[in-house]
């Protein structure tokens, strides 16, 4: 916290100058997200002629290896872990708000028509219908016994070869 | 006046405050810098002009976003008044269905995104949060004058989207329609997205300037509650305005190139929309309502001369509403064919977030509980508010029920339920804060009189003309339509009057300000006898600078009785009791004498 109002160009408090990284972490983590980039491109490949198959898990592992290589860029390339824990902290959060529109939206897509909808006639009423429609089915049923494909009459009409 | 003199307390006779020398309050902020005294007449227009517009002052930009917001209130308050004209009768009286689609839809978009959602942190917000925390200025005051600049911008867009031909779709610009209509969705929707980055640099102007720029003295349990609130507001708008931007261009795109996001003939799914506008603008009501949240807590503690009950309560219940306002989106899309699973979930939430609007409704009336209730202007605007916000929460509660809001969904009874929060919460809230903080910008008294008449001739009009939306929306009345069956005719027309004597109130407060600033009495540093630093530690107006020395914090924010008594610690390390504030004294105009407004202040007690 600022010691008075009156200071206000940065520079003044908590931050110590610039974290310099050194040059072999930066070369590290470049190979690490080169790595990982060969890793999705690799995966959906192997996905796409069936050598491995991911099914549902297909879009969480992309979004999994797509959030540890923006972890790594704001760790290092953003510095953020050599700055206050404040900054991760927001950073952070915005990712956690990210996943919490991802999550809830899946939860409306993913579950869409999975409602019966159900009549609004009660529900005796409805079994009443079902017993009358059933005996009434049971009284059909004579007319629906199996009967010949092809009768007398017809055959004039089919010429066999 | 400053409390951290090291020399020995003034008596109070000596009513001259100790300034150093050359930093006497005729320094105002309204009037320096700009052209000096000398200049007279026409020749002061420009280089007061220049002055104002390339200010990076947060209280003349906090004085121009009020002026530039209430402008377009005024403009969206006349839509609305047409719009209410029109339902007066159900046939086509002077607006066709066409023009009255318009009408509304620029009614809304307006007043959310041109007036409601900067209303009061930008214009109120900017004027306080520095002086209330003891700093000279925001963190960042160029970015503060660039937000402004952003804002103009975005409202300059929209403008023109009105002029040429306006937009149809309701606030909301729900695909598919806004994806077929031939009407100016592109310009509105890029002017919500630039003036989306307005709300965010203030936001981040905010966090900053809290987290970095208090007084010494000033912890986060001293903040007043004003600026716990703009800190939560804060927080929503950097997380959730950069999705409505999104939104925007998503939209945009899907108009101009085709892609398929909405448009399931293209592969997308249009409740997704939805999704994305709702995950903004629910969010959003809270940027709406918890600055008028801060507000009342201010209000309150002031005009019942008591500590604010449940600070800490308050405090972080404005913080879980931030938060939890992110989960509960869904309850816009119960009847959109979103998954029952996910209508569930949020009606669920929906309910815990009643919880801590509760917490505070609560908190308020137990602080009026014993206390001296001074009945100002303000503080009936601020009971108005409770009033009406708690009608506005409960009836949130019960369109969040699942089964409830089948029925009640895209009906005058949602309409009711915003307008109870949004109008009878967030511009009550602002009228009364206006009436709180208006000596302090401008060094006038608003009259008391006509303030408490229109505090009641608004209270009764609101209520006429949005009670009545409630019996009309729980009888079938759908939003959106020109018109109507004949058995809503009769609230109708009552809601139609109720809408006039809303008017007529709201322009008696407009009266009353441009009033006040040509005739007004001119107002001492502390006319209300309040703690917090903008009224113990500077003049009204405030100089260019706000103080002359950086305040040292040694009490809370609603300690009245320290106000009064000093607290024993004078902040040198040798136990000298601090001076006592003499809270008539400071502004410009009474300098060396003080001033009785016949503003009845009960004393404090132990005199
Ligand atoms: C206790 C807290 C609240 C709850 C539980 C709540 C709940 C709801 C629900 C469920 C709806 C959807 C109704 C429907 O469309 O069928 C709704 C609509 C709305 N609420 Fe609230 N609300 C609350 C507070 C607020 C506040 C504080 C504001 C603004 C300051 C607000 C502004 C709105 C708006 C603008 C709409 C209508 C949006 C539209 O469809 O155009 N609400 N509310
Ligand atoms: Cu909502």
């Amino acid at each position: 916290m600022a010691e008075n109002a009156h200071t206000s160009s940065g520079h003044d408090d908590g931050h110590h100058g610039h974290h310099i990284i050194p040059l072999g972490v930066l070369l590290k983590v470049f190979g690490a997200l080169i790595f990982l980039t060969i890793l999705t491109v690799v995966l959906g490949l192997w996905e796409r002629d069936g050598t491995i198959h991911l099914g549902a898990l297909s879009v969480p592992v992309a979004l999994g290896i797509a959030g540890v290589k923006a972890t790594l860029v704001a760790m290092f390339f953003m510095a953020l872990k050599y700055d206050t824990r404040v900054n991760a902290l927001a950073f952070s959060l915005s990712i956690v708000f990210l996943v919490v529109f991802f999550v809830f939206t899946f939860l409306d897509t993913g579950f869409r028509d999975t409602f019966n909808e159900w009549p609004d006639t009660p529900i005796d009423e409805r079994e009443l219908q079902e017993l009358r429609l059933q005996e009434r089915n049971e009284a059909l049923q004579p007319a629906f016994e199996a009967q010949p494909l092809v009768l007398p009459g017809d055959t004039a009409l089919i010429r066999t070869p | 006046m400053s409390t951290v003199t090291t020399a020995p307390a003034p008596a109070k006779t000596s009513a001259a405050p100790a300034h150093p020398p050359g930093h006497e309050p005729v320094h105002n902020y309204l009037l320096e810098p700009g052209p000096g005294p000398d200049v007279k007449g026409f020749a002061r227009v420009w280089p007061t002009v220049k002055a104002w517009a390339t200010t990076v002052d947060h209280k003349r930009i906090g004085v121009m976003y009020l002026f530039t917001v209430s402008v377009f209130f005024a403009i969206a308050g006349c839509a609305a008044l047409l719009v209410r004209a029109e339902l007066m009768n159900p046939d086509m009286d002077f607006l066709t269905a066409d023009e009255y689609n318009r009408m509304f839809t620029l009614h809304g978009v307006m007043m959310v995104f041109l007036f409601i959602v900067p209303s009061i942190p930008a214009s109120l917000g900017n004027f306080a949060l520095p002086i209330m925390l003891g700093a000279k200025d925001v963190a960042f005051p160029k970015l503060n004058l660039m937000s402004y600049y952003i804002f103009l911008a975005g409202a300059s867009l929209a403008v023109y989207a009105i002029l040429s031909g306006g937009i149809d779709t309701g606030w909301t610009f729900y695909t598919p329609y806004s994806d077929t209509t031939n009407t100016a969705v592109l310009p509105m929707t890029m002017a919500v997205f630039v003036a989306g980055f307005a709300s965010i640099l203030t936001g981040i102007n905010f966090i900053v300037t809290i987290h970095k720029m208090r007084a010494p003295g000033l912890t986060w349990n001293r903040l007043p509650l004003f600026i716990w609130a703009l800190y939560a507001v804060s927080i929503v708008q950097v997380l959730a305005t950069p999705v409505i931007g999104i939104t925007m261009v998503l939209l945009a795109m899907e108009r101009l190139v085709g892609i398929g996001i909405f448009d399931p003939a293209l592969g997308g799914d249009p409740v997704l929309f939805q999704h994305f506008f709702w995950f903004y603008s629910h969010p959003a009501v809270y940027i709406m309502i918890l600055p008028a949240f801060g507000v009342i807590s201010e209000l309150m503690g002031t005009f019942s001369r008591q500590r604010v009950f449940g600070y800490r309560a308050i405090a972080l219940s404005s913080v879980a509403i931030a938060m939890l306002g992110f989960l509960v989106w869904g309850h816009h899309m119960f009847v959109s064919g979103q998954s029952p699973l996910s209508s569930i979930v949020f009606s669920v939430i929906t309910f815990l977030i009643g919880v801590p609007s509760g917490i505070k409704i609560l908190n308020w009336v137990a602080t009026m509980y014993k206390g001296s209730v001074w009945l100002t202007a303000a503080m009936l605007y601020s009971l108005a508010f409770i009033f009406l916000f708690t009608i506005g929460g409960l009836t949130g509660i019960m369109v969040g029920a699942l089964a409830v809001d089948i029925h009640l969904h895209d009906t005058y009874f949602v309409v009711a339920h915003f307008h109870y929060v949004m109008m009878g919460g967030t511009v009550f809230a602002m009228i009364g804060a206006l009436f709180y903080w208006w000596p302090k910008m401008f060094g006038r008294m608003m009259s008391e009189t006509w303030g408490r008449i229109s505090a009641g001739v608004t209270f009764f009009g609101f209520n006429m003309t949005f009670f009545t939306q409630f019996i009309l929306g729980s009888q079938g009345m759908p939003r959106r339509y020109f018109t109507y069956l004949p058995e809503y005719h009769d609230l109708h027309q009552v809601s139609t009057v109720g809408s006039w004597f809303l008017g007529l109130g709201l322009l008696m407060v407009l009266f009353n300000m441009i009033w006040s600033l040509f005739k007004g009495k001119p107002a001492p540093g502390n006319p209300w006898g309040a703690a917090t630093l903008e009224w113990t530690h500077t003049t009204s107006p405030p100089d260019h600078h706000n103080f002359h020395r950086t305040p040292l914090v040694t009490h809370g924010p609603y300690d009245y009785d320290v106000l009064f008594s000093g607290d024993g610690y004078g902040g040198d390390g040798a136990g000298t009791p601090a001076p006592v504030p003499n809270p008539e004294v400071g502004g410009p105009q009474e300098m060396g004498k003080s001033v009785d407004l016949g503003l009845s202040q009960p004393k404090p007690k132990h005199d």
